[in-house]
């Protein structure tokens, strides 16, 4: 499904006299099964955010090569990046990233609207997961007008709709109380083994990596898989 | 993304600033309006210009007054080659007599033109009847619509002509011939000296028909219009060319004497078709022809009319260009206001090609807008304008001006022209913005 080969990345700063090279991700390695739940977790500025960046496509790597159902993701131009992304990947914000300006239904509704589904289609999916979701009741609120817990839901339903293979979720309970958390993480295991969907999750939260089938640890660059009773 | 639900997004995009996306439009709708009412000012001259040139005249119609020599005239030999002449669908000659014979029905006279033509050819070159027929014997004559009008009752007015103008007009609307002439037989009275003895001779022609009005109200067509074997006759009593008076038979030159040609002042040449009468007129200008056509003077008139209008346009598409300014700068703050939204978008599979449509569609949408309420003021500020010049010239007491003058005309073309100008400045200054929205970076915008 996913298969990361020696992928390393550097960030370029200061200006052309005094351009420093600062490494981020160093050879990193590894293969994800379909239907597995990847925690990986690390401490701030590990650089977790940057693999998951390059896994999505929102970022060149400096080096290596990234394969998502068999699709060398290096190298591939905007448009069938895009069109990639619309197709295979999900994405799961810490900070929801939701339209403000659009109902939740609305925000739910926008993949299946950018890949030209027709409207009435569109209707009868939405609510499948609102339903599934448990957020039909907020359907026409705003962003503004709902609470973390319901904003993720919304945010995971909008991941889901166009029923992509792979979920990439960073930081999934990262702005969320401890209740809710729990309810996230729950409907993350069950989408898991409803539709055998792919999770790779980057977080520092130990727990949320404790429903993770195999976890990684990002330190310095440098990934290392561990066993996931090791970190609790 | 289907085209509806694009539409949609974008209406619901320009719902999140609503003052700023009305004052755009609005300048676009002053900007279009500008462009749009001072382009009218050039059309509507224009059309009124050409179309006061043009009334009651024939556009195929080319006038020959005569050819570079000595005595200026054309010859049946020039008539017969120019009848050869491709594009050439009939030519028409006539003569007018150098004196206004008397004409009468009883008491009622009047002196007036007498035009000798070949009806034949009159009739396949197009010279049109109101009423009757075209004569077929030489004593059958076409006289015009006001002939009528002109023949006064002389028991009243004694011979005498009116001292003005519009005495001569009451005395037309009392004492002119009321009874309809078709049908009636008139005399035609040619005089000639002989000795210091002014001698008449009447001919006896029978009205068979009346031309068709001038087109313009002010004209009046009072002629006699006969056939060429008349002019024969006339020309056999006198003893010289278009009846000229002598003041004795001893007095007539050789060149004054009729020959079998004796040559014809007014000639009319007609085209096959509006598009060859550039090259036949100038073709017969070769010919060393005095040439007059309307669609000669229409031409010079387009040309100056051309440059007129394509300098208003200018002008009205330097305002559309300053109303681009505020498109860009619409569209430039849409992009920076909505870059966590078009980053969201991106990572959700949206496509660079699609952003960048979106932006130029939303940058249509306000162009449209403004374009549709600007063509509507446009016609309402045309509308106020023909109805306003008339009464501001009437105030200042100028005079001169022809009823149904319109000084601003908005033809179908001047919407198209203003349309494409107005979309292309507005989708120029779309391009900018749109182009910055998809090279966002999305994980910039995410943290935004």
């Amino acid at each position: 499904m996913i298969s990361v080969q020696r992928v390393s990345h550097s960030y370029q700063i200061g200006k052309k006299q005094n351009k420093q090279s600062i490494p981020v991700l160093n050879e990193l390695s590894f293969e994800v099964d379909s239907g597995e739940i990847i925690g990986i977790i690390g401490k701030s500025g590990s650089g977790k955010s940057t693999l998951l960046h390059i896994l999505a496509g929102f970022l060149q790597p400096t080096d290596g090569k990234v394969i998502i159902n068999g699709n060398q993701l290096v190298g591939m131009n905007e448009e069938k990046l895009a069109g990639f992304r619309a197709k295979h990947i999900g994405f799961i914000f810490q900070n929801f990233q939701l339209m403000p300006k659009h109902t939740a239904k609305e925000n739910i509704e926008l993949s299946l609207t950018l890949s030209g589904v027709s409207k009435k289609e569109r209707q009868s999916i939405v609510k499948k997961w609102m339903e599934k979701l448990e957020i039909e009741h907020v359907a026409d609120h705003y962003p503004s007008e709902l609470s973390g817990g319901q904003q993720q839901r919304v945010a995971i339903a909008r991941a889901m709709v166009h029923e992509p293979p792979v979920i990439f979720a960073d930081e999934p309970t990262g702005n969320v109380d401890t209740e809710t958390e729990e309810s996230i993480l729950s409907i993350i295991q069950q989408l898991n083994k409803e539709f055998n969907l792919t999770f790779v999750m980057i977080t520092h939260d130990k727990e949320v990596a404790s429903i993770s089938d195999r976890v990684y640890t990002l330190t310095k660059g440098n990934l290392k898989e561990v066993d996931k009773d090791e970190i609790r | 993304m289907k085209f509806a639900d694009k539409l949609e997004f974008i209406r619901q995009n320009l719902k999140q600033n609503r003052s700023r996306n009305f004052m755009t439009i609005l300048a676009i709708v002053i900007s279009t309006a500008f462009l749009i009412s001072l382009a009218s000012v050039g059309f509507g001259l224009q059309k009124s210009f050409v179309k006061e040139l043009t009334q009651g005249r024939k556009m195929t119609e080319i006038q020959l007054n005569g050819k570079a020599g000595d005595d200026s005239l054309i010859y049946q030999k020039d008539i017969k080659m120019i009848q050869k002449m491709a594009h050439v669908k009939g030519v028409s000659y006539r003569n007018e007599l150098m004196q206004s014979p008397l004409f009468s029905i009883g008491a009622y006279k009047a002196s007036q033109n007498a035009i000798f033509m070949n009806m034949k050819q009159e009739k396949k070159t197009g010279f049109k009847l109101a009423k009757g027929q075209f004569p077929l014997a030489k004593d059958e004559i076409v006289v015009g619509d006001d002939f009528a009008k002109q023949l006064l009752d002389t028991t009243f007015t004694k011979g005498e002509t009116a001292p003005t103008e519009k005495e001569n007009e009451k005395w037309q609307k009392k004492y002119s011939y009321k009874e309809n002439v078709l049908g009636k037989t008139i005399k035609m009275h040619i005089t000639q000296f002989e000795g210091d003895k002014e001698i008449t001779k009447d001919f006896s022609l029978k009205i068979v028909g009346i031309a068709t009005p001038p087109a313009r109200d002010y004209m009046q067509d009072g002629s006699v219009y006969a056939s060429d074997d008349l002019y024969a006759d006339v020309m056999a009593f006198t003893g010289t060319k278009n009846a000229e008076i002598a003041s004795s038979p001893e007095d007539i030159t050789a060149d004054m004497k009729p020959t079998d040609d004796s040559g014809y002042s007014m000639v009319y040449v007609y085209g096959d078709s509006l598009e060859h009468m550039s090259a036949l007129s100038d073709t017969l200008k070769k010919k060393d022809y005095y040439v007059y056509s309307v669609a000669d003077e229409i031409k010079s008139l387009q040309t100056v009319f051309m440059v007129f209008k394509i300098g208003l346009i200018f002008i009205g598409v330097i305002a559309v260009a300053i109303a681009s300014i505020g498109i860009f700068n619409t569209m430039t703050m849409a992009v920076t206001e909505r870059t966590r939204e078009i980053g969201i978008l991106k990572s959700m599979g949206c496509r660079p090609s699609l952003i960048r449509q979106l932006f130029l569609m939303e940058t249509c949408y306000l162009a449209v807008v403004g374009l549709i309420w600007g063509i509507i003021i446009s016609y309402l500020i045309s509308f106020g304008l023909n109805q306003a010049v008339p009464m501001i010239l009437n105030a200042y007491h100028v005079e001169g001006i022809p009823s149904g003058f319109r000084f601003s005309d908005i033809p179908l073309s001047l919407v198209l022209i203003a349309t494409v100008i107005s979309l292309l400045v507005a989708l120029i200054s779309g391009v900018r913005p749109a182009r910055k929205a998809t090279q966002i970076d999305v994980i910039s915008a995410l943290k935004n």
